[in-house]
């Protein structure tokens, strides 16, 4: 009997480790960022900065004017231009990563081709209590547009920080032909052509 | 059994002593009260704030000024340390100061523009007995009360200096 006893409490000690090694999460899930999330017009909160978005457009180009000047910039793929609001809720802070996250979990990074996507950059600080106009731009093929998710972050590399998700309302039937936006030398930095 | 009720805090405890110590050292919280306009001794330098003031700016934010002096005995004794000065307000709001200089700035005291960034290499230009002069601005909405300006030495932490926004 007590044989029998310590064979079962063997097999049960190994079915638990088995069961803890195949449910054992990834480090990268453990560290995995504080995610809030939310749709397009409302106000989602982390919980030290807060971002909307109010506007996203998808273009085959893009025109950017600075100086009376105009530039542009064609994509084997497509544009996306978000528009939208950010602020820090508690100290000043800068906000460096913004993604586009498609529907089958694939990242793509704010675009460096552009320079009107400099508001996202490093050394762009948000201050409490005023909140800021901000503008991504990405480039994506294709079939990443349908219900693509924007994801803003203070960094790409912090573990278990603030991450907001954006649902966007994007969608690949309606895809306009170019897109301006213009670089102000006084105001808002930009303004988005209708 | 008993044991390990006692072995496991005192294993945790004492594999974090030098995480808590290093969080401590790092925060500060011990403030030196002073008012503008007094000098204060604070991380080997006399201190003080000779301006404190709160201009109006664009789209609802004010712009708030702070200029202030240090008399640094050994200045290369001080070379290295970084310095972080920030504007807090009443409901625990911090803000970091501007990079660029607001414009009502460039307008109403552009004097201020020819001072330093509070930090090393400020100190290590200074001569001995001399003030080494700085400034911050900061960027809030105009809502914000109850300001008070903090200016820490890394070599002095967790004391810093703390001033309360003057009535006007």
């Amino acid at each position: 009997m007590k044989m029998v006893r310590t064979i079962l409490a063997v097999l049960f000690a190994a079915a638990v480790l088995y069961g803890m090694q195949y449910t054992r999460p990834l480090y990268s899930d453990i560290t995995s960022p504080i995610v809030s999330s939310g749709g397009m017009n409302e106000r989602i909160e982390a919980s030290t900065f807060a971002v909307s978005l109010d506007r996203v457009r998808v273009a085959r180009a893009l025109n950017i004017e600075t100086f009376g000047k105009s530039k542009p910039y064609t994509s084997s793929g497509v544009w996306i231009v978000a528009e939208g609001e950010a602020e820090a809720k508690f100290e000043t802070l800068s906000l460096t990563s913004g993604e586009w996250l498609d529907r089958n979990g694939i990242r793509y990074v704010l675009t460096d081709r552009v320079p009107a996507t400099i508001e996202m950059m490093p050394g762009d600080v948000y201050q409490p209590g005023l909140p800021r106009r901000i503008l991504l731009v990405f480039e994506v093929p294709e079939a990443a547009i349908a219900d693509g998710t924007v994801v803003v972050a203070r960094t790409k590399l912090m573990p278990l920080d603030d991450e907001i998700r954006i649902a966007t309302n994007a969608s690949d039937q309606n895809i306009e032909s170019a897109i301006t936006i213009r670089r102000n030398e006084e105001g808002p930095p930009w303004t988005v052509l209708p | 059994m008993a044991a390990l009720l006692i072995a496991v805090p005192a294993a945790l405890a004492v594999h974090s002593w030098g995480d808590i110590q290093d969080w401590r050292a790092e925060h500060v919280r011990n403030p030196v009260a002073g008012a503008v306009g007094q000098a204060i001794d604070y991380g080997g330098a006399s201190w003080t704030v000779s301006r404190f003031t709160r201009l109006a700016g664009s789209e609802g934010r004010a712009i708030v000024l702070a200029e202030f002096e240090a008399v640094i005995p050994d200045p290369q004794a001080l070379a290295a340390i970084p310095c972080e000065v920030r504007l807090s307000d009443g409901e625990g709001r911090e803000w970091r100061p501007a990079f660029l200089s607001d414009p009502v700035i460039r307008r109403t005291y552009p004097e201020a523009l020819e001072r330093s960034l509070c930090g090393g290499p400020t100190f290590a230009a200074t001569e001995p007995g001399k003030p080494a002069k700085m400034a911050a601005s900061f960027s809030i909405p105009a809502s914000a009360r109850d300001l008070t300006l903090s200016i820490a030495l890394y070599s002095a932490r967790p004391a810093y200096l703390s001033f309360k926004e003057p009535r006007s």
